[in-house]
């Protein structure tokens, strides 16, 4: 029996063109973004979300995310960034729209993962992993719980009358 | 169901959270300002006579700069500050503040006017 993930939009923002929420397995820590997020301390939750501001404001600024754009296999995923202590953080997720019938140019980012950052250049396993995740019809599940139309679309895709019981 | 309850922005936490998204954005426009001369951290840190520990910190802490540093931190790459109140609607803040971005784009398209005679 495989988990179930849960999607949550991040609280206190403004979403007009775009969305930031966070996908959780409700039975493994593994998707830590969520967990991370909710227990930064002031300065660094105020650094972050000064950050996801400007993201779904539509600035690009490299200090505090950005995506892979120049890369085919990755160029959905999307990182947020933020230095602690000397130590370097992401958040890794990639990019969706949710509500691809009503609205073409939204954006939801799904932040999953946690991970401290020690080289330059990021590994390409967590942002194979947000792929992954992208295409896990769970995934979809999940959001289509807070954005119904991006699961009705899945369905309509697929040619399935509705969710597994 | 998607969410449509209207919350409060975080900035609307407390005046030091809103205090730091401005500040925020001021920081990142000098980062732009910093990428397109260029200059570096340490060539700023020369300019206005502080250590690059001191700059650094404010690039990743910008929630005590004060309005004289505003200007220092303007004037040492170039530019001005413009401190400016609006009103966009929102007097419960759950948008949070219009980033600054904004207010320099619309002032570039409009001709970069110096006064109410270039209007």
């Amino acid at each position: 029996m495989s988990s179930t993930y849960v999607f949550r939009l991040a609280d206190g923002f403004s979403f007009k063109h775009r969305a930031i929420g966070f996908l959780e397995d409700d039975e493994s820590s593994n998707m830590d973004a969520g967990a991370v997020f909710d227990q930064l301390k002031e300065k660094s939750m105020r650094y972050v979300r000064a950050g996801m501001d400007c993201w779904l404001d539509g600035q690009i600024c490299d200090s505090r995310f950005h995506g892979w754009p120049n890369d085919p296999e990755h160029d959905s995923c999307l990182t947020f960034k933020w230095k602690e202590k000397r130590q370097h953080h992401r958040l890794y997720g990639f990019l969706c729209n949710p509500k691809p019938a009503s609205n073409r140019s939204f954006r939801l980012c799904v932040l999953v993962f946690h991970a401290y950052k020690n080289d330059w250049a990021t590994d390409p396993t967590t942002l194979n992993r947000c792929c992954l995740l992208q295409q896990d019809f769970r995934t979809t599940e999940a959001i289509a719980q807070v954005y119904p139309e991006y699961g009705e679309t899945y369905l309509k895709q697929r040619g399935i009358s509705k969710w597994k019981q | 169901m998607e969410t449509m309850k209207r919350q409060r922005h975080w900035t609307e936490s407390s005046t030091a959270d809103f205090v730091y998204r401005i500040s925020s954005d001021f920081i990142m426009q000098l980062e732009k300002r910093l990428e397109v001369l260029p200059v570096s951290q340490k060539e700023l840190a020369d300019r206005l006579n502080v250590t690059i520990g001191r700059v650094s910190q404010v690039f990743n802490n910008p929630g005590n700069l004060t309005l004289r540093n505003f200007v220092q931190y303007s004037r040492a790459l170039g530019m001005k500050v413009a401190v400016v109140a609006y009103d966009d609607d929102d007097p419960q803040n759950q948008n949070g503040p219009i980033n600054s971005d904004v207010f320099t784009k619309c002032w570039e398209r409009a001709g970069r006017p110096h006064d109410f005679f270039d209007e």
